[in-house]
């Protein structure tokens, strides 16, 4: 078993925490998911910032970032939008239902197909079966994920996160690879329909287009992200407050999570594993958070031994 | 009803070992490489 890309902290740019770095440099407040903020930027975090008395704010959903923002109508407030699918419906229907002006976003969706297509482009992978996240397809539906066993020939199952959803659906496809039949399965049937959450992808359809994006690690990957349609564009952090465009650093020196993300190498197999790289004080953003591969290893590694 | 029925059989202490057995009756002998798109977010 390899850990496909994700978690989402892990994918997200360097330059989206740079741009939030700045903005906050700059007295807005800045809000985010716990699991960001110690995610490594080119030159510090925003946990790091907040150290240094910036205004940056936890928040556990936009909700909570659109509420800072109505009882601060003096300050401006920036929400850092990251996550896969199962995360855009969230913010699309706050700025659907409406925010103040004193709100904004940095758009940083992406979106987990074309990560898929991506991995299947990359040859020496050798990958045998695809294990689908059942909370993508719960928004998405199972549908999108069966051009890998129609198109690829790639035994593919959508699946829960319990541990008796990730054993069954490892008997799935090994039995697909058994019987030689190669298809997309769906062990997630309580939650997961073929079509998915209709309502929440019209939604994201009302507010977001498609449109190539950059992933820390992985690099440019076409139609992989979500940014706002131009009726929403008010609410785009990076056009309200023309933000430069600088380089950012997304792989620091000596840092493998580049290769940890596309399964090319185990965390182990890095060099600064456990020990310049360590949860209290991660180098690379696949220790940071809970969801890293690197972080789970660093926890239950031993186990794998 | 399919759905609950699922999850009694999920609440089944002994499901593990049962689906631990079938994994390894179906394992082949040459190692095979699952990716599991792990985004939870």
């Amino acid at each position: 078993m390899i850990a496909g890309p994700g978690c989402p902290v892990c994918v997200t740019p360097s330059l989206v925490l740079d741009e939030a770095i700045e903005l906050a440099r700059r007295g807005v407040i800045v809000t985010a998911f716990g699991d960001l903020m110690m995610v490594p930027a080119t030159e510090t975090s925003l946990y790091g910032l907040k150290t240094e008395g910036a205004d940056v704010r936890i928040v556990y959903g936009p909700h909570d970032a659109v509420e800072i923002a109505e009882k601060n109508p003096d300050r401006e407030v920036v929400f850092c939008a990251v996550g896969f699918e199962t995360t855009a419906p969230g913010i699309a229907s706050e700025l659907l239902r409406g925010v103040p002006e004193n709100f904004s976003i940095i758009s940083a969706h992406r979106l987990i197909p074309p990560s898929m297509q991506l991995l299947m482009s990359i040859g020496d992978l050798q990958i045998d079966g695809f294990i689908c996240p059942g909370h993508v397809a719960t928004i998405i539906g199972a549908h999108p994920f069966r051009e890998f066993a129609d198109a690829f020939r790639m035994p593919t199952v959508v699946s829960g996160f319990e541990p008796n959803d990730v054993l069954l659906t490892i008997a799935m496809l090994l039995k697909q690879l058994k019987d030689e039949d190669p298809k997309c399965e769906n062990e997630y049937t309580r939650l997961v329909k073929e079509e998915g959450n209709l309502k929440a992808q019209k939604i994201m359809d009302e507010v977001f287009q498609i449109a190539n994006a950059h992933w820390r690690g992985i690099g440019r990957v076409p139609d992989s992200g979500y940014i706002l349609k131009k009726e929403f564009e008010e609410y785009d952090a990076e056009k309200k407050y023309e933000l430069p465009v600088k380089k950012s650093i997304d792989i620091h020196p000596g840092c493998n999570c580049h290769l940890v993300m596309i399964g090319k190498i185990y965390p182990p197999e890095c060099k600064l594993f456990g020990n310049v790289c360590r949860p209290e004080k991660p180098y690379g953003p696949c220790m940071v958070s809970s969801e890293g591969t690197c972080r789970i290893y660093h926890k239950y590694g031993a186990h794998f031994k | 009803m399919e759905n609950l029925d699922f999850l009694n059989a999920f609440k089944d202490p002994k499901f593990a070992s049962k689906i631990s057995e079938t994994i390894k009756s179906l394992a082949p002998e040459e190692r095979v490489k699952f990716v599991h798109i792990c985004g939870t977010a």
